[in-house]
Order: C-alpha cells, then sequence, then structure tokens
C-alpha cells in the first residue's frame, strides 16, 4: 500500500508542502484584503506562459492517444522474473501472424504480488497490426492475442495472463465523436445556465467559458507534455474539469453580483469584483484543497489504471481554481470595461481596500453620469 | 426544528443504519457491492448484429428491436446452457449487444460461441441436366427445432446428437424425406456440413439424429482437440439454443483476470478510504465542530451513495471509472460545507451570535450550493447521456453523488449542527471557528 517509488515520495511531499501553503495563504486573507484586481496583467501572463507552453508541446510533441482512440490490442502479462523493456520489444520483433505495425511496451518498475502470494512484475503490451482488416479495424482478432502471448510466453519464458483488451475502429469512432460532442453540449449547457441564473447578463456566461476554455487547453497541454496516453477517462476528466471550474466561477460570480447590489453605484465594478475575491479567497482555496487531496490519493494509491485519470484531473482542477479566481473574474473586469453595460463612478481604488502602497490601477475616466447601476432583481439586504 | 433536533438526528441515524445494511452484511462481515467486471474478473464483449440474408427466402433480415431480443435470448442459452452462471447480455440501440460474462478469462471461447450464427441448414440435391452438375438447395432451416441433446451412438464407438422439430417443421421434414427417399439430404452447420446421409425411410416422427460425431480438431482452441463428446455438446447447445437470423460482428472486447480485478479493487478502496480520512480531517483540523459535523455528514454520504447504488431493481454497477468518480464526488461534497462555514467564520468576525451566524451562513451560501450542484449535474447527465460505457459508470456515479450531497451537506449537517448546538449545548464561539 505505501510501497511508492522514491520519485513518488518526492512529488507526494511536494504536494503536500504546496497544499499547505495554499491554506497559509488562503487563510491570510483574513486579516487583510489584497489588491488583486490590480495585477491582471501578472495573471494573465501567467496563463498566457501556460498556454503558450500547452499550445506549443501540442504542436510539437502531439498528443499519445492511447488504445480508445487508435484502436488495437493490448496484452497486460505477468512475468514472475523482471524483464526489461528492450527485452520484450526484441521479443515481439519476431512475431509475424500478422505483422505489428505500432508496438508499445511497459514494464513495472517493481514486482507487485498477487492474490496467491506470488511475486509478478506487470507488462503492458500495445500493438496494432500492419495491414488493417477489411473494415479498417487495427486489433489483432480471434486466435492472433493467444497466439501473440504464447509467441511472448516462449521468448520471455512462463507468463500470466492479466487481461486483454481489443478495440475495433467503430467504437474509436464513436468515442471521438462522443467527447466532442460531450464537451461542446456541456459547454452550451452550462454556459446557458449561468446567463439565466445571473439575470440575463452573458458576461458572466462569457467569463466562465473563457476560464473553461483556458483550463481544457492547459490541461490537454500538459497532458501531451507529459506524454500520457489519453483515454477515455481523459474525456471524462476534460467534463468534470469544465463542470468544477464553472461551479467555481459561479461561488465568485455570486459573491460579485451580491455586492454589486449592496453596493449599487457607489463603488466601481472593478473594486467591487476585488472585494468579493478577497471575501471569497479562503473559501476558493479550501473547496479546491479537499478536491486536490482526494486527487493525490488517487493519484499515489490508486494503482497504475487511475493515474492517467488523477493526473489529468489534478492539473485541470489546479488550473480551474487558478483561472476563476485569476482569469474569470479579471475578465469580467475587463469585459465592463470595454463594453460599459452601465455606467459608473469615476473612483479610484479607496484606501480602505487597497494598500496604500499598491497603485491604484483602475482610474476610471468615464464621467459620473447617470442612474445606479442595472439591477436584476431587487436590491437585497446584507444581513 | 431547532426543539426537534433530537428528533431528527435518530431518523438520520435509523436511515443510515438501513443504508449501511444494504451495503455491509453483519454475518459474514462482507461488503456487498454490485461490482463491474473490471473489478472482479471475467470477459466483456461488445457486439453489432449485422443483416444478413434468409437463407430460405433470400431476402434480407432488417435489425429490429424483435431481432436484437432473439439475439439475447440466444446469446443467454448459448453462453449459459445450464442457467447458473452470471451472463448480462444487455441491448443497446440500434444494434448493439453486450456481453459479460463473470469470471470468465477465456475471451476467445467466449468471442467464437457469440460469433456462431449457428444457422442450420438441410439441404437437398438438384440435379441440373444441362450442365449435368449436383447442386445443393436449402430447403429447411433450423428455426423448427425445439430442442436437441447429445447422446452415444448404439454401437458405443461415436456419439450422435439428437434434435426434435415442432410440428410444422416435423411436417414439412416428413415431406422433404419422402421426396429424398434413396437419395442424399445434407445437414449443413453455419455453411459447413455437418454430415451428408442417404434417406432410407420418410421421416415423420419429428426428431432427427446427426450421427457419427468422433471428436476432432476443436474449432475455439488452437491445437487441442474435442473428445466425441465435447463436439456433440457443443453442437446440441449450439442447436437448442437456436439460431441468430443476422451475421455478428465483434467491436471491443476485454478480459481481466482475477488478480488484476481484485488489485483495482484493493486500490481504489485504499483511495477512497485515505481521500476520505485526509478530507475529513482537514475539515476538522480547520473549521472545529462545524467541521466535525460536516465529516459525520460526508460518512454519511458514503454509506448513502454506495447504498443507492444497490438499490435492486437498477441495473447499477461499481466500475472502477465509477469509484474515481465517486472518490471525486466526496471531495466535491464538502464544497458546500466549506461554502456554509466560510459565511459562518464572516459572520462570527462581523460579531454576530452564534446561533444567528449559523442560519445566516447556510441561507447566504446555498444560491451559490444550488448552482454549483446543478452545474455539475448538468456535466455529469451530459456524460451519462452522451458517454461511451466506460464514461457512462463515472457520469452515473458523479449525478447520484451530486444529489445527495446537496442534500447532506445542507440538511444533514444543519441537522447535527443544531442538535450540536441546542441539545448537546455546545454554545462556545471558538468551537465555531470564530
Amino acid at each position: 500500500m505505501f510501497n511508492l517509488a522514491p520519485l513518488s515520495w518526492v512529488g507526494l511531499v511536494c504536494w503536500i508542502i504546496g497544499l499547505t501553503m495554499a491554506v497559509i495563504w488562503g487563510r491570510s486573507f483574513r486579516h487583510r484584503q489584497r489588491n488583486l484586481m490590480g495585477n491582471m496583467g501578472i495573471y494573465f501572463g501567467i496563463s498566457a506562459l501556460m498556454l503558450v507552453l500547452a499550445i506549443g508541446s501540442l504542436a510539437v510533441k502531439g498528443l499519445n492517444f492511447g488504445l480508445d482512440f487508435t484502436g488495437g490490442t493490448i496484452l497486460e502479462l505477468g512475468s514472475p522474473k523482471m524483464v526489461t523493456t528492450d527485452e520484450v520489444q526484441k521479443a515481439l520483433e519476431d512475431f509475424k501472424a500478422p505483422e505489428l505495425g505500432d508496438r508499445m511496451v511497459q514494464v513495472g518498475a517493481n514486482m507487485q504480488t498477487d492474490e496467491e502470494g506470488k511475486q509478478y512484475q506487470r507488462i503492458v503490451v500495445r500493438v496494432t497490426r500492419a495491414q488493417a482488416t477489411a473494415e479498417g479495424g487495427k486489433q489483432l482478432e480471434n486466435k492472433e492475442p493467444a497466439a501473440l502471448e504464447q509467441h511472448l510466453a516462449s521468448k520471455l519464458g512462463d507468463l500470466k495472463q492479466l487481461g486483454t483488451a481489443s478495440i475495433g475502429p467503430t467504437i474509436t469512432g464513436e468515442l471521438r465523436y462522443h467527447a466532442f460532442l460531450a464537451m461542446g453540449v456541456a459547454m452550451l449547457v452550462q454556459g446557458l445556465y449561468i446567463f439565466l441564473r445571473f439575470g440575463m447578463q452573458w458576461r458572466y456566461g462569457i467569463a466562465a467559458n473563457v476560464a473553461i476554455l483556458h483550463d481544457v487547453i492547459i490541461m490537454v497541454g500538459l497532458f501531451s507534455l507529459a506524454g500520457r496516453q489519453l483515454d477515455s477517462p481523459f474525456v471524462a476528466a476534460l467534463l468534470t474539469v469544465a463542470g468544477y471550474s464553472v461551479m467555481d466561477s459561479v461561488v465568485i460570480f455570486d459573491r460579485i453580483r451580491e455586492n454589486d447590489q449592496f453596493y449599487g453605484g457607489k463603488k466601481p465594478f472593478p473594486e467591487i469584483v476585488n472585494i468579493s475575491v478577497n471575501q471569497t479567497m479562503s473559501r476558493s482555496v479550501n473547496t479546491t484543497l479537499t478536491v486536490l487531496i482526494t486527487l493525490v490519493a488517487i493519484y499515489f494509491f490508486g494503482g497504475s489504471t487511475l493515474q492517467n485519470f488523477a493526473y489529468a484531473l489534478l492539473v485541470g482542477i489546479t488550473a480551474g481554481a487558478y483561472s476563476s479566481v485569476f482569469i474569470a473574474a479579471p475578465t469580467l473586469v475587463i469585459i465592463d470595461k470595454y463594453f460599459k453595460s452601465a455606467p459608473k463612478a469615476t473612483v479610484s481604488y479607496s484606501t480602505a481596500v487597497a494598500p496604500a502602497e499598491v497603485d491604484p490601477v483602475y482610474r476610471e475616466t468615464g464621467t459620473d453620469d447617470g442612474p445606479k447601476r442595472r439591477r436584476s432583481r431587487g436590491q437585497r439586504r446584507r444581513l | 426544528m431547532k426543539r426537534h433536533s433530537g428528533i431528527w438526528v435518530l431518523l438520520l441515524g435509523a436511515f443510515t443504519l438501513a443504508c449501511l445494511f444494504m451495503i455491509w452484511d453483519p454475518r459474514g462481515n462482507k461488503l456487498k457491492l454490485r461490482l463491474g467486471l473490471d473489478l472482479k474478473s471475467g470477459s466483456h464483449i461488445a457486439v453489432r448484429l449485422v443483416e444478413a440474408p434468409n437463407p430460405l427466402t433470400g431476402e434480407t433480415v432488417k435489425i429490429t428491436q424483435r431481432v436484437q431480443e432473439q439475439a439475447v435470448l440466444v446469446f443467454q442459452k448459448r453462453l449459459n446452457p445450464d442457467g447458473t452462471k452470471e451472463i448480462v447480455v444487455t441491448p443497446e440501440p440500434p444494434d448493439r449487444l453486450i456481453v459479460e460474462i463473470p469470471e470468465e478469462t477465456d475471451l476467445q471461447k467466449a468471442e467464437d460461441l457469440v460469433r456462431q450464427a449457428a444457422r442450420l441448414e438441410i439441404k437437398e440435391p438438384r440435379f441440373d441436366p444441362v450442365t449435368k452438375e449436383t447442386t445443393w438447395k436449402t430447403a429447411m432451416d433450423g428455426t423448427g427445432i425445439t430442442g436437441a441433446h447429445a447422446q452415444p451412438s448404439t454401437d458405443g464407438q461415436t456419439w450422435e446428437v439428437v434434435f426434435n422439430l415442432n410440428r410444422t417443421a416435423s411436417k414439412q421434414f416428413g415431406e422433404l424425406t419422402r421426396r429424398l427417399v434413396g437419395r442424399q439430404m445434407g445437414i449443413y452447420f453455419d455453411g459447413r456440413e455437418v454430415m451428408s446421409a442417404n434417406v432410407e425411410e420418410p421421416i415423420t416422427g419429428g426428431s432427427c439424429r446427426i450421427t457419427k460425431i468422433h471428436g476432432g480438431p476443436d474449432p475455439f482452441h488452437e491445437g487441442k482437440t474435442r473428445t466425441a463428446v465435447e463436439e456433440a455438446t457443443d453442437l446440441a447447445n449450439l442447436l437448442s439454443a437456436g439460431s441468430l437470423p443476422v451475421d455478428v460482428k465483434i467491436l471491443e472486447s476485454y478480459t481481466v483476470s482475477p488478480t488484476l480485478g481484485a488489485q483495482s479493487l484493493q486500490y481504489s478502496l485504499t483511495a477512497g478510504a485515505m481521500g476520505l480520512g485526509f478530507v475529513c480531517l482537514y475539515m476538522i483540523g480547520y473549521y472545529k465542530l462545524p467541521g466535525f459535523t460536516a465529516s459525520v455528514a460526508l460518512v454519511i454520504y458514503t454509506v448513502i451513495c454506495l447504498a443507492s447504488m444497490n438499490i435492486p431493481g437498477l441495473e447499477f454497477v461499481l466500475t472502477l471509472p465509477g469509484i474515481a468518480g465517486f472518490i471525486l464526488s466526496i471531495g466535491m461534497a464538502v464544497d458546500a460545507n466549506v461554502l456554509i462555514f466560510e459565511r459562518l467564520k464572516e459572520e462570527l468576525w462581523e460579531g454576530k451570535p452564534v446561533a444567528q451566524a449559523i442560519s445566516i451562513g447556510f441561507e447566504k451560501a446555498w444560491p451559490s450550493i444550488l448552482d454549483g450542484h446543478v452545474t455539475t449535474g448538468f456535466g455529469a447527465f451530459i456524460l451519462y447521456i452522451f458517454g461511451s460505457a466506460t464514461i457512462r459508470g463515472f457520469g452515473l456515479t458523479l449525478l447520484v453523488g451530486t444529489i445527495w450531497s446537496l442534500i447532506t451537506a445542507t440538511m444533514f449537517t444543519r441537522t447535527l449542527i443544531d442538535f450540536a448546538f441546542y441539545n448537546l449545548k455546545v454554545q462556545d464561539r471558538k468551537t465555531f471557528g470564530a
């Protein structure tokens, strides 16, 4: 249960330190408010850097599509003695029935114990056939997987079958189609929900969707950078992150809306956003943290099958937490600035909110004209 | 609610206990969870039914719901001739069948059983006087077979398969054999000649024998042979299960060995327990008493969610992606509590009395909680609708988790906090995190 590789221990410790620091940082908002919206340039800069890294990796390295997407056959075998990737690759070379196309081999770093107490090393062999079948399939058929297994056993010695999987072209085609469809529908429905929920104000929906896009691109990009295999649970992870990102943004938006109604036109919108983000910071950190705790548990202790999935979610949810505070909220401010949906007061940051040494960034040049800000639902009393 | 918190807590306890007994058997100290193939062992095959011509009429048999249902029955009988195994064959619109065979790790045999159309044809020779060639024409098919069994032949050397025909078919068969007296008749199985024999006299009794089965190469296993008994039994099983009117194509298949299944289960349960444990510790450490009540609610949530997956009649199965979705939902379930308690703390810092802070905390956090759950719920629902099988399991557990967490995180936690505050008289501001 706790037999982690040394590198994993380092990773685990890093995560624990990182999460602890996040808690301390989140707690500090209890004592003082920060001018978060004043450093928008830095946040967008960090995100731009990550996006460049992600897109660059996608362009250069591309994605490592898993069996679900490419089709083919996987053999999972247990070997009683340690073998290396090269040994397995060599054994695969002279298998000719049928001729193999792609050959990918992964071997476990250490021995594992099965239910009978025997030691084995896990070997995963993923192959496609060189010549596609009549239907365009790349998987091994009928007796071919068994033949391959026997062939490997004759080269590597006694092997135990742990599992096999063959996926044909129909399934892979459908999976791709469904993945895109689900993603599109999810973004649309969630955007629409926010639009309706926030009194028909499209800027909230747009800001939330900007954050989703940001998270999804970073998630796919870092997956490509890590060279991990993209399989169907990844699609599920992608949609979960989209949902989570919206949820995270919605909580901040809720507070913005509440404060907006409370302060009316007394404070400029950027300041209202800043107050709201400050008030919800401790909550943002804590909700993300509880999810990350469970994900760290899955990643380090959930076994190799769930590791890709947990990795995707760790990246996505961290990005999601970052983006709802540092991308979604600033985007709202920018939309408000350039697409004036309502007239507002000429106010610079009030000293009560921004520390004196921080340069006030929002100096609205517009004139103080017109009535109070739009109010979708009657003004709520803050208790 | 305030004065009756005690009753509510009792009801809550009873409900939790009932749920607990749905998933846990105290006598054997065993968890009663319906596990998917990936967490135990077995084979999974997804097939597509493909249109095929009817051998008698030459018409194309379209894939309808009826054909699909017929195929489900045929597969059930073929894979499970004595009805003792837990084989699940699920039709999936428009033309799919998912076959799941627990504990079967011989994927090849299962695939072969599924792939066979098992069409029996009885053919008669037609002599063409012009070309002077004999062609075989299908005179009957196997739809009239009511049952088949294997038996040793009278000489004790070989085996034979006897199959019985229903009334129309036996009448048809009688006419055919009357016509063919003194000539040859051929019995074909999936286009392969099983036997041809001289018809000596008309057969009108409605039963027919395929004789002289003496074993041979096993089509299910490379390099192995079947004995006469095995071959006869296989044939009898296929015949009595009935034939498929259509062809079958395998789309996807996998097996999981007991080793791998047990390991996945152990790992995912470990991860789940650790996730739950750490989240509870964190909540108690950060939010004190409210955190503790949230932890209790979280444990209740876990039990209820697992019990919901066990509701009889609903075909919920716990798969590996499902467990991952569930562990994730534990992290998200406390989300609502974090929202409430943050608000509670804020109100306490502003100097409000505890009782007021509690009700404001719950009241003010509600819109955000609802928004969050609705958006996550939408996502999970879309996954369930549009996803492939693996993703669907994940979407379903996430959806069930989202619905329950909305209730446990608000109502249940509120009940527990009220109970602690009004009944147990824990009213110190510090214990509420001020």
